[in-house]
């Protein structure tokens, strides 16, 4: 059987850098090597020392693709040490501004990251000639989701509406009703989009690792809730590191969980 | 003059040391992203999946600062074979937020975060690009904003050389009839030593500037602490609100150097 050794410098179509050498000897892998050459930027420790008002601008900028995501840890981490409870509507204000954080950068990672791999294209601009109504679709997507973000963070990239206790400044009824109009028109892609996903060709894959998730009633999980396992495990955020202490999994050393 | 080496000029995004924010001034270009590739031809983009990072091209961004050996050698490579290299957002033009490190003990953060910090190619310090190589374009912000960038794109493959900006956030907030947060609401704002761009973005929504887009030409960051003292701050806040995204910038890291901090009973 021939040998195969793969080299990839640069892995194309992922958030942040990565390279891969794979080397197959007689049918088997020989060494496989992911790596990962993203440089530190430290923010373990120049957090330190902070005003906790500062955290929603500072932590915004570990990722500019899911920027929304570190703010809402940053406030309801803060927010829960002072015992502060979430009046109903900032809940919902904060779930439609992480909503709006997961349609556009979902929408971003099916269209320009992923699906260019399923089809057989090297990007998104080659796959756009021959699917002009999928990648269209896609982007008008991303561009709802990013709307919603602006609406109330004033800006799509590292949005700078969001303090502890609340928002900068709540947006306009108008702005709102706009909104709801254009989200309500694009509900139709959202389905299309769901139907062409499950129509393409996946590998079948079954994972034996054990795999944890939020899990919320009533609502899908993004801002609260317990942890969940499949096996039952469940445990409150507060008391998540003596759960998985008392599992016998392995937990690497260096990990946050230990 | 602006010369390019092909008729539809060729670009390429390179990432350095930084978050992906800036890129995205391309990616959420939507449509426009399609257009954007009728006017240029991109060579490079590897977060798009265009991937020849050493290719010869006319307009190389860069998006991200200097914090690594290999780093240090790619802008090198890139400088070599580009015929403009622009240097895009924070990050690219001061060291961004991770140049934090350049005031404090890089190598005991390192080592007291990494179990070994042999295998890890980080430098102690985060540096602009241009303390690398020479820049022909600078692009400020953090992010940059997607319209600036397209401006300065379509100047650019126009052959009109972009015009920088050099006036700071509180001329656009005047421009856009915001009431001023320092003045009436006694709120801190960096705006009258930042540079513009961002179209006056926090005022308008009741919040400080936090100075994203580095100091504007002439800051004047002494009468600005001065102010952010009367309006109760402490010397350490005063001191963090210059050391932030852009401490690495000499207006700001000099304004920073310049607060004497023994001064604690404020805090
Ligand atoms: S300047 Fe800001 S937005 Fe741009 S890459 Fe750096 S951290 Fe991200
Ligand atoms: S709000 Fe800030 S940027 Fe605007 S005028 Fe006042 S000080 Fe200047
Ligand atoms: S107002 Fe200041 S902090 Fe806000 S986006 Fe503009 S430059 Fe950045």
């Amino acid at each position: 059987m021939s040998d195969i050794n793969i080299q990839v410098p640069i892995l194309a179509r992922v958030e942040g850098e990565g390279a891969l050498d794979l080397s197959i000897r007689d049918g088997s892998i020989h060494s496989l090597k992911l790596k990962i050459f993203e440089p530190p930027r430290l923010f373990e420790k120049f957090l330190v020392g902070r005003h906790a008002d500062e955290l929603p601008d500072l932590v915004a900028r570990i990722c500019g693709i899911c920027p929304v995501a570190y703010q809402m840890s940053a406030v309801h981490a803060i927010e829960s040490l002072a015992d502060f409870k979430r009046p109903a509507w900032l809940h919902d204000l904060r779930r439609l501004f992480y909503c709006g954080e997961w349609i556009e950068s979902h929408s971003l990672h099916i269209h320009l990251l992923a699906a260019p791999d399923f089809l057989g294209f090297s990007n998104v601009i080659d796959m756009a000639k021959e699917h002009p109504e999928a990648v269209n679709r896609g982007l008008t997507l991303q561009a709802i989701g990013n709307d919603i973000i602006r609406t109330l963070g004033a800006r799509s990239v590292h949005p700078v509406g969001v303090k502890m206790g609340g928002f900068h400044q709540l947006p306009s009824q108008q702005s709102l009703n706009t909104l709801l109009s254009s989200i309500e028109k694009s509900i139709p892609a959202a389905e299309a989009l769901l139907t062409w996903c499950i129509s393409l060709d996946r590998p079948h894959y079954e994972s034996t690792l054990p795999s944890v998730s939020l899990s919320s009633h009533g609502e899908y999980p993004i801002n609260q809730g317990n942890i969940i396992h499949l096996r039952g495990l469940t445990s409150r955020l507060k008391t998540m590191k003596s759960t998985f202490k008392k599992t016998k999994w392995h937990i690497q050393p260096h990990s946050t969980l230990t | 003059m602006i010369i390019f080496k092909q008729e539809k000029p060729t670009l390429a995004i390179h990432k350095f040391t930084s978050c992906d924010g800036c890129q995205l001034a391309l990616l959420n270009l939507g449509p426009d992203l399609l257009e954007l590739a009728k006017l240029v031809d991109i060579k490079h983009f590897a977060e798009a999946g265009i991937v020849a990072s050493e290719e010869s091209v006319d307009i190389a961004l860069i998006e991200g600062s200097i914090s690594t050996r290999s780093e240090q050698q790619r802008i090198q490579r890139i400088r070599q074979t580009s015929k403009y290299v622009i240097a895009l957002g924070a990050c690219a033009t001061s060291g961004g937020i991770q140049a934090l490190r350049n005031i404090s003990n890089a190598e005991a953060w390192l080592a007291s975060l990494y179990p070994d910090t042999s295998v890890l190619d980080s430098l102690t310090t985060s540096t602009p690009i241009e303390e690398s190589v020479r820049v022909d374009f600078t692009l400020r912000g953090c992010p940059v904003s997607c319209q600036q960038l397209i401006d300065f794109l379509l100047q650019l493959t126009q052959k009109i050389k972009p015009k920088p900006i050099d006036h700071s956030v509180c001329q656009d907030c005047k421009r856009n009839q915001t009431s001023c947060v320092m003045v009436t609401k006694q709120i801190p704002c960096m705006g009258p030593v930042t540079q513009a761009g961002c179209n006056a973005l926090c005022p308008r929504i009741n919040r400080g500037c936090f100075g994203c887009y580095g100091p504007t030409k002439q800051a004047n960051t002494v009468a600005l602490a001065k102010q952010f003292k009367n309006l109760g701050m402490s010397d350490k806040d005063i001191k963090n609100s210059f050391l932030h995204i852009n401490s690495h910038s000499s207006a700001f890291s000099t304004a920073a150097n310049s607060i004497n901090e023994d001064d604690s009973s404020h805090e």
